[in-house]
């Protein structure tokens, strides 16, 4: 593909969503509910779009097709057991965490847990855990979508001017109106990853696979047997069926809907979104592995079938994977700069007004986004590993957040030592690769995270105001 | 929590011990892609039927 109709196109998208992140942009954005939660007024299409673009990243066209190519159909259990679990979850939690965040101006998710455990200090856990779980996380998000612009455009676009383009789209999508920039660009990103998914599959299907006739199943038979073993689909399933709990850039898209109607709007537009884009993902990797057998580095499945494809169709999808990368990097910047405010700068200085939160909150987002951009550029090692253990390091909060909503005896020393001593159980058996009994990290980390809570929090005393967080939420629960 | 959702947590249950335990047994060899997406739609369409009432008191409010 031609370098030069490459960054002309990416200029052209960068123009468009930052006239879109510019133009919601409103007068007086000066409290964190406006800027990082749009007032809580986001009607339900943003919501869902925002929710989609976040959650699905450029892993989504290259991980899942790579992993699909190579070894066939459980990743799509994989996927597809994250989106059943999201959506039981958001039936369950999006509820609670809607009215209780109303109910007590909570703004970021830790901020939910330092409300209701009554201790700052079991936010500050949960943010210092976020922060060292997503850096690495949005890291590789430029770090993927450097090397295929470096690789569709044959070197003419180097790694390091990709990754800052990218970095800087990120910046300028999220700077100017905080979630009401993003919510906009997410909804042209999340059009454009499904619009050039469906271009796509409608080319292989009637262009290239012709003759594999009316089903996925007959593309490559090889392909549709369960490959994975059931530890590794355990291990790794695990961590991402919680995602819609444990990963802060989503929680707090629960927040942002103007009303009921809108939350349900929020579910279904993502369920059918997710559904969509997942059978997509895996159809190209089934395909790939079809027309182009023999790759060795699958994550090379998608540049390698976008060379098979005419030109403006590979630059459409080559976008659509920008995007994904994008809108997934900025939302974390986003809700990271978010808790750093909220939950530590505020922990440490109660009497903090909040125009000087803001202020600080928002030097934070091109602060991490230069943090992102210096981590992908010097491509450490220990980035690969900080990034596949961020979902299972996230998941250590996953105690604390049940024990929030649903038991009165929870207390704070509990949440506290859960997230401490889980998150560290989990970093400790990533980086020394331990997998005791076979079992993945993840599934250890919240066996002990969930020991340590339950035990503690029998042995200590819940906060004084429990009944009355429950009876609160009990009475705005009735809305549903 | 209320009834409707202790037994969406039953389903839930229900469902996810199906989404780990039937491809790795009866569906290992064939079968497991439309187990799979069967059990996705499944979840969707107990999702849209779950919040059908959601809306129900903001209408009646006039929200």
């Amino acid at each position: 593909m031609s370098a030069s109709i490459l960054i002309c196109s990416i200029l052209v998208w960068f123009g468009l969503g930052a006239f879109l992140s510019w133009k919601a942009k409103r007068k007086n954005a000066l409290s964190m509910a406006e800027y990082f939660l749009g007032n809580r007024g986001i009607g339900g299409f943003l919501s869902s779009m925002t929710y989609s673009a976040t959650t699905y990243s450029a892993f989504m066209m290259v991980g899942l097709v790579g992993i699909t190519y190579k070894t066939g159909i459980t990743s799509l259990g994989f996927e597809l057991s994250y989106l059943i679990g999201t959506v039981f979850l958001l039936m369950l939690f999006a509820p609670r965490y809607w009215s209780a965040g109303k109910a007590f101006n909570v703004v970021t998710p830790s901020e939910m847990l330092s409300v209701r455990y009554e201790k700052p200090k079991v936010g500050v856990a949960a943010a210092i855990l976020c922060l060292v779980m997503l850096i690495p996380y949005a890291s590789v998000q430029l770090m993927g979508a450097g090397y295929l612009l470096e690789t569709l455009s044959e070197g003419a676009i180097s790694f390091t001017t990709a990754t800052v383009i990218i970095a800087l789209m990120s910046f300028v999508f999220s700077w100017w109106a905080g979630i009401r920039s993003v919510a906009l660009t997410d909804a042209l990103q999340a059009s454009i990853m499904l619009i050039a998914s469906i271009m796509l599959a409608f080319f292989i299907a009637f262009t290239l696979l012709p003759e594999a006739g009316e089903s996925i199943t007959t593309i490559n038979p090889n392909n549709m047997k369960v490959s994975w073993p059931f530890h590794m689909f355990l291990g790794l399933t695990l961590p991402w069926f919680f995602f819609a709990v444990t990963n802060p850039q989503v929680v707090q898209r629960l927040y942002i809907p103007k009303n009921v109607t809108s939350i349900r709007n929020m579910i279904l537009g993502f369920s059918f979104f997710g559904f969509v884009y997942t059978l997509l993902c895996v159809f190209f990797g089934i395909s790939a592995s079809k027309l182009l057998p023999g790759i060795p580095a699958a994550d090379k499945a998608m540049p390698r079938l976008l060379s098979m494809v005419p030109h403006p169709l590979a630059l459409i999808v080559t976008l659509s994977i920008i995007a994904a990368a994008v809108s997934t990097m900025n939302s974390i910047i986003l809700t990271l700069s978010s808790m750093f405010g909220r939950d530590i700068l505020k922990a440490l200085n109660p009497h903090l007004s909040e125009q000087k939160e803001l202020i600080l909150s928002k030097t934070l987002i091109p602060v991490i986004t230069g943090i992102c951009l210096v981590f992908a550029q010097y491509k450490f090692s220990m980035i690969a590993i900080l990034s596949s253990m961020a979902s299972g390091g996230l998941l250590m909060q996953l105690p604390s957040i049940w024990g929030t909503f649903f038991w009165k005896k929870a207390t704070a020393e509990g949440a506290f030592w859960s997230i401490v001593i889980g998150g560290i159980s989990v970093g400790a058996m990533y980086i020394t690769g331990a997998k005791p009994l076979g079992i993945w990290p993840p599934v250890w980390g919240i066996a002990v995270s969930f020991l340590v809570f339950v035990a503690l929090s029998l042995f200590t005393t819940p906060p004084p105001s429990t009944d009355i967080f429950m009876d609160r939420l009990k009475k705005e629960l009735k809305n549903f | 929590m209320g009834r409707k959702e202790k037994y969406l947590i039953l389903a839930a249950i229900v469902i996810v011990a199906l989404d780990f335990t039937v491809p790795y047994t009866i569906a290992k060899e064939t079968g497991a892609f439309v187990f799979w997406v069967g059990l996705t739609l499944l979840t969707l369409a107990l999702g849209y039927f779950f919040t059908k009432s959601w809306n129900k008191n903001e209408t009646r409010r006039g929200l």
